[in-house]
């Protein structure tokens, strides 16, 4: 807000904003005079570049073409604006009377720019938001009003492979920080009439552009109007990734679990769409929102559904005892070996106690320290500088690994329980979901310590309790768990084979629940008898 | 203010955890994880030895310097107060959730078992299913000081050395003292438990020396089973004894039986099922039992030769056999112990309950006359990996 507030500030003191720019404030005639406006407005910064062209004989008659350096495409600015223009007035007759028509903007509009998205302008506010979004202006002395082309070219990073979720089968594109990249890829995919795209800037200093995109008559209107609204009633100077959203759109601030799913990845974002959900793009970052989510969506990878079912079915599952152990398994070593010996076998716990025995403290600050070194190294480990990236893994496998053994500060067992958490934690294709698990990892463990394993069921229960207490977008966030859908549940904790998946979930979608048209004649064949192929098999 | 409060909450459930202190926990290193106890007779009532597991030993490997375990024992009024005595000698709380066996010496099973299984009844520690035994002629305590070697624990080999007796040999019905505290407390039954001794040198068998070389210098064996009138120890059945009982409970998973078939000469037979089917009739008002061996059995070894598509004369051999096993053990508890060890009572009890309700009172002179039929149902299914007479083929 202290940023807000400096610009405002300065904002007062130059009268020429004031004048020109607090409320629309309509164009002169006089070309110099609206030049000189401009350069006043922008600090008349060095990339500002103003192209001055005479057009009539006597040389007292001028257009200018106007563009910020770096967002707009020279080449495209060169060829099909300045030359076009230049050969038009070159090879055109123009006198006074020409020029002095009211209609000569016009006729450059219409006859003169070979250039598709093209529009009118009169005044000050459009053409500064305009010229910095990208955009070409052409003012014309004696003409209260210009042009403004669409000439947006920048350097971009181009669509890469996505670096966050990585897949080994499925598609290898990501969005990337241009968000008509990423509208791009949408539409690649889905060639749908219905396919909303709206647009939307958020961000008082930083006019984001902001999309939200869904499927029209999939989507749940409620859910749109309510989202709408809530992007309506934002107002913060500016939007710098999609994350700002997620806090601002959502009514649980204070939750640790994500009720907004991100992505990179286009084919997850269109899923989702053909499921009903609705998706946010942000200007200037790929992650996307989707919204609504619920708990088990945290756990489908778009692999799920390129692969065969019963795979997937196998990863779900592993993905699901993964979150468990994530959650507890420093916990309930902590519970077991301090309260609860007597559950081990005997094998196990003299083999644990042999190697505790040189171990100088408790096992609950063994976990702590063990668990806290952890987190730093992986934090380190992603804000390190790429270069140094060797000499961290070579300290973190010491302080992980068999020195700190030797060292007598903690027990084997300790480095493998570390190991299966840190693993098991990076096993969700959504990597927003690990840091819930992160935090309260250490909440159960303090649990465990002073309760055992009843303590961990007390969590649990609390954790059942929170969990179910979430909406996503008015949405139960443990939909179908609870309230319970056995329909739905084709897609949960196993994934039912595509031909047995006849209709989107019912929660999200309005009307159009058919997803597969069971009745259609050619899927009832092969599905009762298999294709002619494989019954000569 | 809301926001006060919620902090104030906060503070407080923060302090639960503090200041509970933990109650009820127990770090790995302060506790004595005890893997077997001995009770035997004193002076001053009761000489209790514990033998506590090493861990670093155990887990380490192997070094054979220091034992796998040691044995911790003081005498006492009473077996929990000996218990705690031996905080004396013990630097950690002794922990008995992973007790692998219990043993109790004879002298102390003929005289006041009952106090001893109270204890092991009510402590929470001790599962029900810990194995227990009788050591025979020796001290209870002299069994915990042999060192093993495969099993590094000592209790561990016992254990395990009682299980694959029971499941490859012969066993008994009574193996954990629970089993052996229902067997006492219910009318119409009587326990019969394993029973352990030493062999070799017993000095020598708490030495490493004794897990170094390949001969141990002494070692730890099953022996035969106790027999018991009520909660009171009253004899042992030999080993031939020991079988028959076996054979008579129908306590049998897989075993050979020996039939011996010319001088020096030995048929062998593997019994892959053995079942007793149980009848009670009654004729005359009086009841009588009958119980037939169904066993399935495949031949093993021949001393002599026998006919290749006939098994009927080795069926009827092994048949013979059984019976003359079972039959001699009958007669052993019925008239020399006079204790219903099978448990013929309790099958009365079962099936008759009017008559049972008779008989209950004085069953212990009535089982002494009981007449009990023994017949076997013999089936030799598999001649084993080679088919025919081999051996008459090698003396052609």
């Amino acid at each position: 807000m202290s940023f807000f507030n400096l610009w405002k500030k300065t904002n007062k003191k130059s009268d020429i904003l004031q004048e020109y720019y607090g409320e629309a404030k309509k164009l002169k005639k006089s070309l110099s005079e609206n030049i000189k406006i401009i350069k006043d407005l922008l600090g008349n910064p060095n990339d500002l570049i103003i192209r001055e062209i005479v057009i009539s004989e006597k040389g007292d008659k001028k257009l200018a073409v106007i563009v910020i350096d770096g967002l707009t495409n020279a080449l495209f600015v060169h060829d099909f604006i300045l030359k076009e223009l230049m050969l038009a007035i070159r090879t055109t007759d123009l006198d006074d009377e020409i020029i002095k028509n009211t209609k000569f903007v016009n006729i450059i509009k219409n006859h003169s720019l070979p250039i598709s998205d093209i529009d009118n302008l009169d005044d000050f506010k459009k053409l500064c938001e305009k010229l910095l979004s990208g955009d070409t202006i052409i003012l014309f002395d004696g003409y209260n009003q210009g042009l403004v082309l669409d000439t947006k070219g920048w350097k971009d990073r181009g669509v890469s492979e996505p670096s966050a979720e990585t897949v080994v089968r499925g598609a290898r594109d990501s969005f990337n920080e241009t968000i008509r990249t990423s509208t791009m890829l949408i539409r690649r995919r889905i060639k749908d009439i219905n396919l909303r795209i709206e647009n939307k800037i958020i961000g008082e200093v930083t006019k984001t552009n902001v999309s939200v995109v869904y499927i029209d008559g999939l989507a749940n209107e409620k859910i749109i109007n309510d989202l709408k609204k809530r992007l309506e009633a934002i107002s913060i100077d500016g939007i710098l990734e999609s994350g700002y959203l997620e806090e601002l759109l959502i009514n649980k601030a204070y939750s640790l679990f994500p009720s907004m799913y991100t992505t990179e990845r286009p084919d997850k974002v269109c899923a989702n769409l053909l499921e009903g959900r609705i998706a946010i793009l942000t200007d200037g970052t790929p992650f996307v929102l989707v919204i609504p989510a619920v708990f088990i969506q945290f756990f489908q990878s778009t692999e799920d559904y390129f692969q065969r079912s019963i795979f997937s079915s196998f990863i779900r599952l592993l993905r699901f005892l993964s979150f468990f152990l994530a959650l507890l398994t420093p916990a309930v070593y902590i519970a077991i070996t301090t309260f609860h010996q007597e559950m081990l076998p005997t094998n196990l716990i003299i083999s644990i106690s042999g190697q505790r025995e040189s171990v100088p403290f408790p096992a609950l600050i063994e976990v702590l320290f063990m668990e806290l070194t952890f987190e730093i190294l992986r934090e380190a480990g992603l804000r390190m500088p790429r270069a140094i990236g060797q000499a961290i893994s070579i300290v973190g496998a010491l302080a992980l690994g068999e020195a700190a053994v030797n060292a007598g500060i903690v027990s084997t067992i300790m480095i493998i329980i570390v190991s299966i958490t840190a693993i098991t934690s990076l096993i969700f294709p959504e990597y927003n979901f690990s840091n819930p698990i992160r935090l309260l990892r250490f909440m159960f463990i303090i649990l465990s310590a002073a309760f055992g394993l009843y303590g961990i069921a007390l969590g649990l229960m609390f954790l059942t309790m929170h969990l179910c207490s979430l909406k996503s977008f008015g949405i139960p966030y443990m939909y179908p768990l609870a309230p319970f859908n056995f329909k739905a549940m084709k897609d949960t904790f196993i994934r039912t084979p595509i031909n047995t998946q006849f209709r989107r979930p019912s929660i999200f979608v309005e009307d159009d629940l058919v997803k597969q048209n069971k009745n259609n004649e050619v899927i009832k064949q092969t599905s009762k008898k298999g294709s002619e192929l494989e019954s000569e098999n | 203010m809301k926001h006060k409060h919620i902090l104030l909450i906060f503070g407080f459930i923060s302090c639960l955890f503090i200041l509970t202190g933990c109650w009820g926990k127990k770090e790995l290193d302060e506790l004595a994880l005890v893997s077997a106890i001995a009770i035997d007779e004193s002076e001053l009532g009761y000489l209790v030895s514990v033998q506590v597991m090493v861990p670093r030993e155990i887990a380490s490997d192997f070094s054979d310097e220091l034992t796998t375990v040691k044995l911790f024992s003081d005498e006492g009024e009473s077996l929990f107060q000996t218990i705690r005595k031996l905080t004396r000698d013990l630097p950690r709380k002794s922990y008995f959730t992973h007790l692998m066996a219990i043993i109790i010496s004879e002298n102390i099973a003929k005289d006041n078992m009952v106090e001893i299984l109270d204890f092991f009844l009510r402590d929470p520690e001790v599962r029900p299913d810990v194995p227990i035994f009788i050591a025979k002629d020796t001290l209870a305590q002299d069994i915990l000081n042999v060192l093993t070697h495969i099993e590094p624990i000592p209790a561990s080999k016992i254990k395990k050395v009682g299980l694959n007796f029971q499941t490859n040999y012969y066993g008994v019905r009574d193996t954990t003292f629970l089993n052996l505290v229902t067997s006492i407390a219910s009318a119409g039954v009587n326990p019969a438990i394993m029973g352990l001794t030493v062999y070799g040198n017993k000095n020598e068998g708490e030495k490493n020396v004794n897990i170094q070389e390949i001969e141990a210098k002494a070692a730890i064996k099953i022996t035969d089973f106790a027999i018991f009138k009520n909660e009171k120890l009253i004899g042992w059945l030999n080993e031939d004894e020991s079988r028959g009982y076996s054979y008579l409970i129908g306590e049998i998973k897989n075993t050979i039986i020996t039939i011996p078939c010319d001088k020096n000469k030995t048929q062998n037979l593997e019994i892959t099922s053995f079942k007793n089917k149980t009848k009670l009739k009654m004729e005359n008002g009086k009841p009588i039992i009958n119980i037939t061996h169904q066993i399935n059995s495949n031949i093993a070894q021949l001393g002599c030769s026998i006919d290749k598509n006939n098994y009927q004369k080795l069926e009827k051999l092994l048949e013979k056999e059984i019976i003359k096993d079972s039959q001699h053990t009958l007669n052993v508890i019925q008239k020399k112990f006079k204790s219903d060890v099978v448990g013929f009572g309790e099958l009365i009890h079962r099936k008759k309950p009017v008559v049972w309700k008779k008989l209950n009172q004085n069953w212990d002179d009535y089982f002494v006359n009981l007449t009990v039929n023994l017949s076997a149902e013999i089936k030799i299914n598999r001649p084993g990996v080679v088919d025919g007479d081999v051996i008459k083929k090698i003396l052609k």
